[in-house]
């Protein structure tokens, strides 16, 4: 009740304003209008308005008829990326890349939290998170720029390391060969994003209740069963929400990472996901309905997936809704 | 103490890590081109080699690519501070009919992904005769910066009494008096989070500012390696100080204000 009369005395609209008709009203109330409607005008334009994208999966788009002008095409885009011989390379590449983020990039931060967890001297705990922090801050450009040189045939420092240890004879083309690829891609992906996934599992470890390890304590329980025990079940809310929203986002196998180090025509084989596969016949060859139809087909197999995540989470315990 | 030291030694060893490849790249960007080719790991120029910064200026159109950067991320940011933080204010402190559905419709607008929108974006640039154009960057860039700020800044605006604006509309102060006169300096501490954030994410962007822009008048830093990858190639020293100059004030930003960030997402994500 209060907060309505702030409004209107402060927009100075008249409390009898039910009676004009609704346009009326909207005008006179332009002050508070002018508070909501740019942002929202931004955000159904920029994010919501491409969703109309998907309708071009059933189109010959041509930019020069336009969207309405545009012929209609039934399936036939999805029949060509069904039956080309990309298909089973990209689903293959998007989900084995995605599968090793989530084997390896799941539980590192978990354990980096654990690990935080131990550490009473304050001053160490923040100089250590403040370190691994840092790299989600840089940019995909720069990070892909020194992995290329610390790779690189000629001065790379991997390949000089490797040297000095005796492992190899002469220096390895490490971004050249495919075999690699994937342990590059899920290993700078681990060092980038390790230290600032541990931030929510640290809140919420934070949050346990403390007089739990007293009581265990006093038990006798070493400090590993004290993890197991009480620190483990009482995050695992958090860490199976997390999980599930991994397992939705099991198509989303990177973007920005794959494209800027997965560049050469000779990683073409391991590094095409359907994102960056998509981008490029789209954006790069102009084949704008094709690429749409890539897209759809990844959207409807991933709300697929969070369904089915979210029911297994459900049965466990949690869910998302 | 066994436990201890072990425990400590590996968080060294993480942390290390985690740090090597900057340290890598500071060092790079003072060494004499001459002096890439060698056999250690890391190689201390016996004096600073700033030639390559300067070299970096002069050769790769550096100024202009830092120019536009700061102008599309300074444009971007400011906008985008002041629509979320009215819109914060419209949620948390008025009663209105389909509000719980417009913050629903914000809100969701985070979940739609960057490179989904590329396509149809571009489309609707080039329609507009916005590509090749700051403003194909500057208006995707406040749309996607909008949900996570409004919900940094309304999350902290529940937490402030009401008194102070009730005495202020008592004084006769109007709705926008009360949001920038006495809700913007109250909020400045979630502003400043949303802020930095949106600097963060915008700074390092680079799919869209490829797409986007098509000429290199208005290309952004991060564009300016691949730049000098391709045509510099050679140049190591100055790619090196390139990428250290794009990484600087990401990293400054950031140590100065980690308490005030970890927080600020800690108390989204838990509430979450």
């Amino acid at each position: 009740m209060q907060r309505e009369t702030i409004t209107s005395a402060a927009t100075g609209a008249a409390v009898s304003h039910k009676e004009k008709p609704l346009w009326k009203r909207f005008i006179m109330q332009w002050q508070v209008q002018v508070m909501i409607f740019p942002a929202l005008i931004f955000i159904l334009i920029f994010n919501y308005f491409p969703m109309y994208g998907v309708f071009m999966a059933f189109q010959d788009y041509s930019l020069f008829k336009g969207f309405f002008g545009s012929d209609w095409a039934g399936m036939k885009h999805f029949e060509a990326f069904f039956n080309s011989p990309d298909f089973f390379r990209v689903m293959r590449n998007t989900i084995v890349i995605s599968l090793l983020k989530l084997f390896i990039g799941f539980p590192a931060p978990i354990l980096l939290a654990l690990m935080l967890n131990e550490v009473r001297n304050m001053v160490f705990k923040r100089v250590i998170q403040t370190i691994s922090y840092l790299p989600h801050f840089l940019s995909w450009v720069i990070v892909s720029g020194f992995v290329i040189s610390l790779l690189s045939v000629d001065n790379g420092s991997l390949n000089i390391l490797l040297d000095k240890l005796g492992l190899i004879d002469k220096p390895v083309n490490f971004l050249s060969l495919p075999e690699y690829f994937w342990t590059i891609i899920v290993t700078t992906n681990v060092w980038k994003e390790v230290g600032f996934a541990t931030i929510v599992y640290l809140a919420a470890i934070a949050g346990v209740d403390q007089s739990m390890y007293e009581a265990a304590s006093i038990d006798g329980a070493s400090k590993l069963k004290q993890i197991f025990l009480i620190t483990l079940p009482s995050i695992m809310p958090v860490i199976i929400i997390f999980l599930i929203l991994n397992i939705g986002s099991l198509l989303n196998a990177g973007f920005d990472d794959l494209l800027l180090l997965g560049n050469s025509a000779m990683l073409r084989d391991v590094a095409d996901v359907i994102d960056t596969y998509a981008y490029r016949v789209g954006i790069i060859n102009n084949r704008f309905s094709y690429a749409a139809a890539v897209g759809l087909f990844k959207a409807v197999i991933s709300v697929g997936l969070l369904t089915l995540a979210n029911f297994l989470a459900r049965r466990a315990g949690t869910s998302l809704w | 103490m066994v436990r201890k030291i072990t425990l400590h030694t590996l968080l060294w060893i993480v942390a290390l890590l985690q740090l090597f490849p900057l340290i890598w790249l500071i060092n790079y960007s003072f060494l004499k081109s001459g002096d890439f080719f060698g056999s250690s790991i890391l190689k201390w120029p016996e004096k600073l080699e700033w030639s390559n910064y300067i070299n970096a200026f002069t050769y790769g159109s550096v100024p202009k690519f830092l120019w536009n950067s700061a102008f599309i991320t300074t444009a971007a940011i400011l906008v985008a501070a002041v629509l979320s933080l009215m819109l914060s204010y419209a949620f948390t402190r008025m009663e209105w009919r389909l509000r719980g559905v417009t913050m629903a419709f914000i809100m969701l607008g985070m979940i739609v992904p960057i490179h989904a929108t590329l396509l149809p974006n571009f489309i609707l640039f080039n329609w507009l005769d916005l590509l090749d154009n700051p403003l194909s960057l500057i208006l995707p860039y406040i749309a996607f910066s909008l949900p996570i700020s409004m919900l940094i800044i309304s999350g902290f605006l529940v937490t402030i009494p009401k008194s102070i604006e009730e005495s202020a509309v008592m004084d006769g102060c109007s709705v926008y008096g009360v949001i920038f006169r006495i809700i913007l300096p109250m909020t400045k501490p979630a502003l400043a989070t949303a802020c930095i954030m949106n600097f963060i994410s915008w700074w390092n962007e680079f799919i869209m500012a490829n797409t986007f822009l098509t000429s290199e008048k208005f290309k952004t830093l991060p564009f300016s390696i691949m730049k000098f990858a391709g045509q510099y190639s050679s140049n190591y020293g100055a790619q090196f100080a390139v990428m250290t100059m794009i990484a600087l004030p990401t990293v400054i930003i950031y140590l100065m204000f980690t308490e005030q960030m970890s927080r600020g997402i800690t108390a989204g994500a838990v509430k979450g």
